[in-house]
C-alpha cells in the first residue's frame, strides 16, 4: 500500500473491513484532534496558515532537495501530501465541498502514513514559500497524528528510539553504568593517543559547562566525544557529564514525530542540569539536538528550568579563536569541504561558528553550493540516517541523498584523484550516519579517500600540544 | 443607490472579514518556537523584505520565475485597482482613471494567464480545486466588464467608482461591473486569497519571532485527548501532567 516500492513503516494490512474502518476512524479523530487548541496548541496557529493559505503554486517544488533528486515524481513534490490533507481537513473538519475530491479510506491513510516519511522536514522549501506555507511541518504534523493517536511511527525512532531513551537513559539502550565504561575507555583510548591525561568529569556540581553528547557518538564514532574530552581539558574548561536518565544523551527523536515524547526527553535533559547547578548547558555535535533542547524546548520551560543553552560550535570558536587551543593549521594540510546540518544552519541560523573554526584549523576549504541557510539537506534528517529496513536504505541514498552528493563531488572537483585525502566536515551525528551510508554506496571512501567526521576532530588534529595524526584516516 | 449601499458595504464587510480572520490567528495558541533564518536584521530589515516580497513578489521571482511573470501583472492590478478605489474615497484624484485602467487592464491579463496555467500546467492542473477556477475566473469578470463598459458605454473605470461612492447613477454595464468587484472584495477574506493575512503571521508570529512567551504556561494546563498508549492521556490530565509523566519508566519491572 506504499505509494512508492519502498515502506518506512510497513504497516500490515487489516484483516477484515471492521479493523479498516477503525483504523479509518482513528485517523478521522486524529485529524479533528491535529485542528484542536486543546490537543495541538504546540503547532495549530502555522499549521492552519499552511493548510488553509498555500495556493498550491509550486513554488517550493524545486527547493525540495527529494522531489528534484528523483527525476521530480509527483509524490515527492512538497504539496502533495499536503494536498491531501488540506483536502480531507477541508471536507471532514470545515465540511466544505468546494476543495478538491478527496476519498478517505485505508489507501489514503496509508499512503499519508508513509508520505509523511518521504520529508527530511528540512523546510527548504518553506523557505522558498512567499506566503509562509510550510509544507514541512505538514509532514511533522502528519507523524505526529500517526504517533500520538495511532500510535504509528518508524520502530527506529519509538518502540527502539524515544521509549527506550525513557526507560534506559539513551535511545542506544546504554544505562548510566554503561555510559560511564563507555567514556573510561575513550579516555584511555584518547590519553594514549593525544599524549594529554585524560578524565571525563562525571556529575560535577555547579560546572560551567554541562556537555551533552548524542550517543550514538559513543557507540558508532567515539574519537568525536573524545575530541571534546581533549579539549576541554586542555583549555581548562569547567566542564561535566551527567548520568541522569536522558541527560547523557542528547538525542530527542520526539521533535520528529510527537510531541509529547519530544516534551518529555526534554524536560528530563533540562532538569538533570537544574540539578547540577551547572552555568550552561553545551550540546555535542548533534544537529536534531540542538534544535531540540535550545529552539522547540524554548517556550516549554518554566523559567527556573530556562537554563542557558549553548552550541558546541560557539564553544569551539571562542576556545579556538581566543588562543586557548593553539593550533597548526599545516597539520589539516587536506582538502575539506564543510557541510551545513539543516537544524544548526536554516532552523537556528548557526552558520558561521564553524565557518571561523574551520578557517583557523584548515587551509583548504571548498564550501558546498549552496551553502549555509541554502543548503542542501543530507538526506538523512528528521530520523532517516537512523531507517534502513524494507528498502528503505536505497531510497534515502539514492533519492533523498542525492542532491547532498552532487554537490560534495562538486566541492572535491580538481581533487578527486585516490591520492589525495579529503574530509567532509558534518558536524552532526544523524549527517555522518548519512554520508558513511553515501559514501560507502558509491563507494568513494575505496575510490576517491572521500572520508567523514565531525569538526571537534579537525580542531583536536591541529592542535600544537597533541601528538600528530588524530584523525587516524580508517573507514568506520 | 443600492449599488452605492453595496459597495460600501461590501468595503464594510472586506474590512470585517479580513480583522475577523486576523483574529482568528491571533486567538490561536502561541504555537512553539519554529523559527526559519536568514532572517531580516531588525525591524528596518523586516520591513523591507516584506516590502519587497508584497509588491515585487520577490519570492516567486527567486524560485519560480515562470509563474511570475503570470502573478505579477494579477496582483499588482489587483494594488492599483485598490488604490485607485481608496484614493478616489479619499478625495484625491489626479491620477485614478490611469491607475484603474492600467490596474484592470493587468488584473484581466494576470487572471487570465494564472486561469489558462491552472488549466493546461501538469503541475498545477491536478492541486486546482473547483473553488480555485471559480475565483480566478471571477476576478478576470470582475476586470473585464468595467473594461468593457468603458468601451462600450464610454463610463471610465474611476468615474463610475466616484459616482458610485457619491450614490450617484452609472450605466448598467459599469454597474454590474461595480457589483462584481464588490462582492469579490467582500468573499476575498472568507477564502484561501486572505493571505494577506495569513502572511503576517506566518512571518512576524512564526519564522521570526524567536522571543519567549508567558501565554505558553496557560497552554500547559489544557487538556489534550491523544489516544496512543504511549501518550498515557486520562480524563482532566492537562498537557503539562503528560508531558512530565515518563510511562516507559513506569512501566519498568
Amino acid at each position: 500500500m506504499s505509494p512508492d516500492r519502498y515502506s518506512a513503516l510497513a504497516l500490515p494490512q487489516p484483516k477484515s473491513p471492521e479493523e479498516e474502518r477503525e483504523l479509518v476512524d482513528a485517523f478521522r479523530r486524529g485529524l479533528e484532534k491535529l485542528f484542536r487548541r486543546a490537543d495541538n496548541w504546540t503547532f495549530l496557529r502555522p499549521l492552519l496558515i499552511s493548510i488553509e493559505h498555500c495556493v498550491r503554486c509550486q513554488t517550493c517544488s524545486e527547493a525540495c532537495h527529494i522531489f528534484t533528486g528523483s527525476g521530480r515524481q509527483e509524490i515527492y513534490r512538497p504539496t502533495y501530501r499536503s494536498e491531501i490533507l488540506r483536502r480531507l481537513y477541508f471536507k471532514y473538519v470545515r465540511h466544505s465541498r468546494w476543495q478538491g475530491a478527496v476519498e478517505l479510506n485505508w489507501k489514503t491513510v496509508c499512503e499519508l502514513a508513509e508520505l509523511a516519511y518521504r520529508c527530511n522536514l528540512c523546510r527548504r522549501c518553506a523557505q522558498a514559500c512567499p506566503i509562509g506555507a510550510d509544507n514541512g511541518l505538514v509532514a511533522h504534523e502528519l507523524r505526529k497524528l500517526f504517533s500520538q493517536e495511532m500510535g504509528i511511527a518508524p520502530k527506529e525512532l519509538h518502540a527502539a528510539g524515544s521509549l527506550v531513551q525513557l526507560r534506559t537513559g539513551s535511545s542506544t539502550g546504554m544505562n548510566p553504568a554503561g555510559a560511564r565504561d563507555s567514556f573510561d575507555f575513550i579516555d584511555q583510548e584518547m590519553t594514549e593517543k593525544t599524549g594529554i591525561p585524560i578524565k571525563t568529569p562525571w556529575d560535577v556540581e555547579g560546572a560551567d559547562v554541562l556537555l551533552i553528547h548524542n550517543a550514538g557518538e559513543v557507540l558508532s564514532w567515539p574519537e568525536n566525544p573524545g575530541a571534546f574530552a581533549v579539549m576541554l581539558t586542555a583549555a581548562g574548561v569547567s566542564w561535566t557529564l551527567s548520568s541522569d536518565l536522558t541527560a547523557y544523551d542528547a538525542v530527542n527523536y520526539g521533535l520528529w514525530y510527537d510531541d509529547v515524547q519530544f516534551a518529555r526527553v526534554a524536560l528530563r535533559q533540562i532538569e538533570a542540569a537544574r540539578k547540577l547547578k551547572v552555568k550552561r548547558i553545551v550540546i555535542g555535535e548533534c544537529g536534531h539536538a540542538h534544535k531540540a533542547l535550545t529552539v522547540i524546548a524554548d517556550r516549554l520551560l518554566p523559567s527556573g528550568l530556562n537554563l542557558p543553552r549553548e552550541s558546541s560550535m560557539t564553544l569551539m570558536r571562542d576556545l579556538v579563536l581566543s588562543g586557548r587551543l593553539p593550533v597548526d593549521p599545516a597539520r589539516n594540510s587536506f582538502p575539506v569541504t564543510l557541510h551545513d546540518p539543516c537544524n544548526m544552519a536554516r532552523l537556528m541560523g548557526i552558520t558561521e561558528a564553524q565557518r571561523e573554526v574551520l578557517r583557523a584549523v584548515c587551509p583548504d576549504i571548498r564550501e558546498m553550493f549552496p551553502n549555509r541557510t541554502d543548503n542542501y539537506c543530507c538526506g538523512g534528517g528528521s530520523g532517516f540516517a537512523l531507517m534502513s529496513g524494507r528498502s528503505f536504505l536505497d531510497w534515502r541514498l539514492q533519492v533523498a541523498g542525492a542532491r547532498k552528493m552532487e554537490q560534495v563531488l562538486a566541492a572535491f572537483e580538481g581533487c578527486m584523484d585516490p591520492s589525495i585525502d579529503k574530509y567532509i566536515c558534518a558536524p552532526c551525528s544523524n549527517c555522518k550516519g548519512q554520508f558513511r551510508d553515501l559514501l560507502a554506496q558509491r563507494g568513494l571512501w575505496k575510490s576517491n579517500r572521500i572520508f567523514y567526521g565531525g569538526l571537534a576532530e579537525l580542531v583536536v588534529n591541529a592542535m600544537r600540544d597533541v601528538k600528530p595524526g588524530f584523525i587516524e584516516w580508517e573507514w568506520r | 443607490m443600492l449599488l452605492s449601499c453595496l459597495a460600501y458595504l461590501a468595503g464594510a464587510v472586506f474590512l470585517a472579514g479580513s480583522a475577523l480572520r486576523a483574529a482568528k490567528y491571533a486567538r490561536t495558541p502561541v504555537p512553539l518556537r519554529w523559527e526559519l533564518y536568514p532572517i531580516p536584521p531588525g525591524a528596518a530589515g523586516q520591513i523591507r523584505y516584506t516590502l519587497a516580497e508584497i509588491l515585487l513578489l520577490r519570492g516567486v521571482w527567486a524560485h519560480n520565475r515562470k509563474l511570475w511573470f503570470r502573478t505579477y501583472p494579477f496582483h499588482t492590478g489587483i494594488y492599483l485597482c485598490a488604490l485607485a478605489v481608496a484614493s478616489l474615497a479619499a478625495g484625491v484624484e489626479w491620477f485614478t482613471e490611469a491607475a484603474a485602467l492600467a490596474g484592470l487592464a493587468l488584473l484581466l491579463a494576470g487572471s487570465c494567464a494564472l486561469l489558462a496555467a491552472r488549466l493546461s500546467d501538469p503541475s498545477l492542473k491536478p492541486y486546482t480545486s473547483p473553488a480555485d477556477l471559480f475565483n480566478l475566473g471571477w476576478f478576470a469578470a470582475a476586470a473585464a466588464l468595467p473594461l468593457a463598459a468603458f468601451a462600450l458605454e464610454g463610463a471610465a473605470p474611476a468615474s463610475v467608482w466616484r459616482a458610485v461612492l457619491r450614490f450617484h447613477p452609472v450605466p448598467p454595464l459599469a454597474g454590474a461591473g461595480v457589483a462584481l468587484a464588490a462582492l469579490l472584495a467582500a468573499y476575498i477574506p472568507f477564502t484561501h486569497m486572505a493571505h494577506f493575512v495569513a502572511k503576517y503571521f506566518a512571518y512576524h508570529n512564526v519564522r521570526w519571532d524567536d522571543r519567549p512567551n508567558p501565554a505558553v504556561a496557560a497552554q500547559l494546563l489544557y487538556t489534550p485527548h491523544w489516544s496512543a498508549s504511549h501518550i498515557g492521556a486520562r480524563d482532566a490530565q492537562t498537557w503539562a501532567d503528560v508531558a512530565t509523566a515518563n510511562p516507559p519508566q513506569e512501566k519498568k519491572p
